[in-house]
């Protein structure tokens, strides 16, 4: 027996998100979302910068989130008819150098050919523009180079990874961008153009996922972390949107975070989005859209057949027995229970199925 | 009286590894520290090996030769015989830094008419050397987080905010690895699974030591670890990625006391003589 039998294109549990943008839907949590939405669409029309926490424990979704609203189209929609947002999502930095690490995720993950065209679709002034946003320059040049459709863009992106400015420097880059203020000025000048009267992008939005990880750095990377984020703020003081996604465990608590955070970055948190366990509730409108989500099903399942291949009792069961869990562990449930039925060629899934390989889904708790 | 210290590698490595500018390592030398041959050949060989940072490296490859004046020989005889009632005592085979390190704090001990501190970050070693301690009446076995506290209240110009920067410090080369493996653990876990549906025992496990790292629960972790070492042949791919991470256990415990330690700092604040 496959999945398809069970009227399914393929499991749609996972444990972890999909890198994949095309497999990464929104089901439920129509809360969380509006509020995403919210934030995210009045960074859209209002030209001021916000600093947002994403809040909850292990497997709650706020990778997902931060995933979900990457996708360009999900972007365009909010857009409606304003310039659309430019989204990046980072992984919190590992490394002993963190503003370097986060500076060279922003640069890895700009495609300057379409950026380049884009600016100069818009923009037929922008040595006055640059003299706007920026008095640094060193900056000022770099970024005029990195528009100027004469110049060749690899060498322009060699010398912003790092490279020697030595090729550069008839053309007025006369160093190297060593220091993380250099990182910073050159992020947070290249975040104004790209958002000057919203003409290329109306909003600049960063997800830094793992922002509990700043509990185990040094203190020098600490502190290192707190100048980016305040400088990203001040320094791309008009549409910068910036969500922090902070895990809750035994390692980071909400009251730790004060400890790891300077004054300067703490008085500029606008919103606390909190991503709580799921009830009974949330659960069961998320399993419903989840599996009769098009990705998964092409024809919806309705009515008592809403959560096919489940009965609702089993669902019911299910969430008594797994208690208040998070999300991740629901799926690992609910996946297992799916795989089981496959192997053992069930094409309902019933309470007498559920009782039979209980054990098997529970497992220890 | 400053009582003599015991130093194992791994403790010599910690240390170094957090200092700056040999704040830590000055106050580390006026100390009455004794160090076992091999400890210091292990200190100078596993600074080329273990993970550190290019400047971390540096930085302890130029203290650890400096180390020499503070390598204790025992005396012959005593070493022969005492070396064997270790071994059987501990029921341990190993010669090597922890063991030495035991055998040189009982000789210190004895000679010098004094109990002592035996500090090492090697958690079994400490498990399997309490005893020992304990029975010859030798004195204590800590680690690194207890030697900084001790450097913290016997060094005016140690105050408590460096105590919590280093602290901060020692954390953080702890808890990275922890981290990391706790990542790479949620994501292989589903597929270990999935390829054994059937496998109750096998997710019963995983999700011990799932719930151990998200609620830093050591026990839990151990005893899911444990069934595939176990059981090595039946769970080959597990038990590879748990090697790759052998002290993760103990990583984790030492985040955990840190934690516990600063969050102490705050509300029983550790007495210093008034200068």
């Amino acid at each position: 027996m496959n999945i398809e039998q069970l009227n399914l294109k393929s499991n749609p549990f996972r444990l972890t998100p999909s890198i994949d943008s095309k497999e990464i839907i929104w089901a439920g949590f129509p809360e969380i979302k509006e509020k995403i939405e919210n934030r995210i669409k009045r960074s859209i029309s209002i030209p001021n910068s916000s600093l947002i926490l994403n809040w909850g424990e292990y497997g709650s979704g706020k990778t997902h989130a931060s995933r979900y609203f990457n996708k360009q189209e999900v972007l365009e929609e909010l857009a409606d008819t304003n310039t659309i947002p430019f989204s990046i999502n980072l992984s919190f930095p590992k490394s002993k150098d963190p503003v370097k690490e986060l500076y060279t995720q922003i640069i890895d993950r700009i495609n300057f050919d379409e950026l380049r065209s884009r600016v100069n679709e818009k923009f037929h002034n922008l040595k006055e523009v640059m003299n706007i946003i920026t008095q640094n320059t060193l900056i000022r040049q770099v970024l005029c180079l990195l528009f100027d459709n004469e110049e060749d863009l690899i060498g322009i992106r060699e010398y912003l990874y790092g490279g020697s400015f030595r090729k550069l420097s008839s053309k007025g880059i006369i160093r190297k961008l060593s220091s993380d203020n250099d990182y910073i000025d050159l992020i947070t000048s290249l975040f104004s153009l790209l958002t000057y009267e919203k003409k290329v992008y109306s909003v600049i939005i960063l997800w830094i996922d793992e922002f509990e990880d700043i509990s185990i750095l040094n203190t020098s990377s600490i502190s290192n972390i707190n100048s980016f984020v305040r400088s990203l703020i001040d320094k791309a003081s008009n549409n910068l949107l910036l969500f922090l996604n902070l895990t809750q465990s035994a390692m980071m608590d909400v009251e730790d975070l004060g400890e790891y955070l300077q004054e300067a970055v703490k008085s500029r948190i606008k919103e606390r989005i909190e991503f709580n366990m799921p009830n009974s509730l949330e659960l069961k409108e998320y399993l419903e859209e989840l599996l009769n989500n098009p990705l998964y099903r092409d024809k919806p399942c309705t009515g008592s057949q809403r959560f096919y291949p489940f009965e609702e009792n089993v669902i019911d069961q299910v969430i008594k027995d797994l208690g208040n869990t998070s999300l991740r562990r629901y799926n690992e449930a609910f996946s297992l229970l799916l795989e089981n039925a496959i192997y053992d060629g069930k094409k309902n899934i019933d309470i007498a199925y559920y009782d039979d390989i209980k054990s098997e889904i529970i497992g220890w708790k | 009286m400053r009582l003599p210290i015991v130093l194992d590698t791994c403790t010599i490595l910690n240390l170094l590894r957090i200092d700056e500018d040999e704040f830590l390592y000055k106050k580390l030398i006026k100390l009455k520290i004794n160090i076992c041959q091999s400890v210091f050949d292990e200190a100078n060989r596993n600074v080329k090996t273990k993970t550190f940072s290019e400047n971390q490296r540096k930085y302890i490859s130029s203290h650890t030769p400096q180390l020499a004046p503070f390598i204790v020989r025992c005396d012959e005889q005593f070493e022969k015989k005492y070396k064997a009632c270790i071994q059987e005592f501990c029921a341990y085979k190993k010669e090597n830094g922890e063991f030495y390190s035991t055998l040189i704090s009982l000789y210190l001990c004895r000679q010098k008419h004094c109990r002592l501190y035996f500090y090492t970050d090697d958690y079994p070693a400490k498990c399997v050397f309490d005893s020992f301690f304990n029975y010859q009446q030798i004195g204590v076995i800590g680690d690194t987080i207890d030697l900084l506290v001790f450097l913290y209240w016997s060094n005016p110009d140690f105050d408590q905010r460096k105590l919590e920067k280093y602290l901060q410090n020692l954390l953080s080369e702890f808890a990275t690895p922890f981290k990391e493996f706790h990542n790479q653990f949620i994501e292989k876990k589903g597929r270990w699974i999935t390829r054994n549906i059937k496998n109750k025992i096998l997710k019963e496990n995983l999700d011990k030591i799932e719930h151990g790292l998200e609620g830093l629960n050591f026990e839990k972790i151990g005893e899911g670890m444990a069934y595939f070492k176990n059981d090595g042949k039946s769970y080959k791919e597990i038990k590879t990625f748990l090697d790759s991470y052998l002290d993760i256990n103990f990583s984790g415990y030492m985040v955990s006391k840190i934690k516990d330690t600063v969050s102490s700092l705050k509300r029983h604040p550790i007495y210093k003589m008034p200068c």
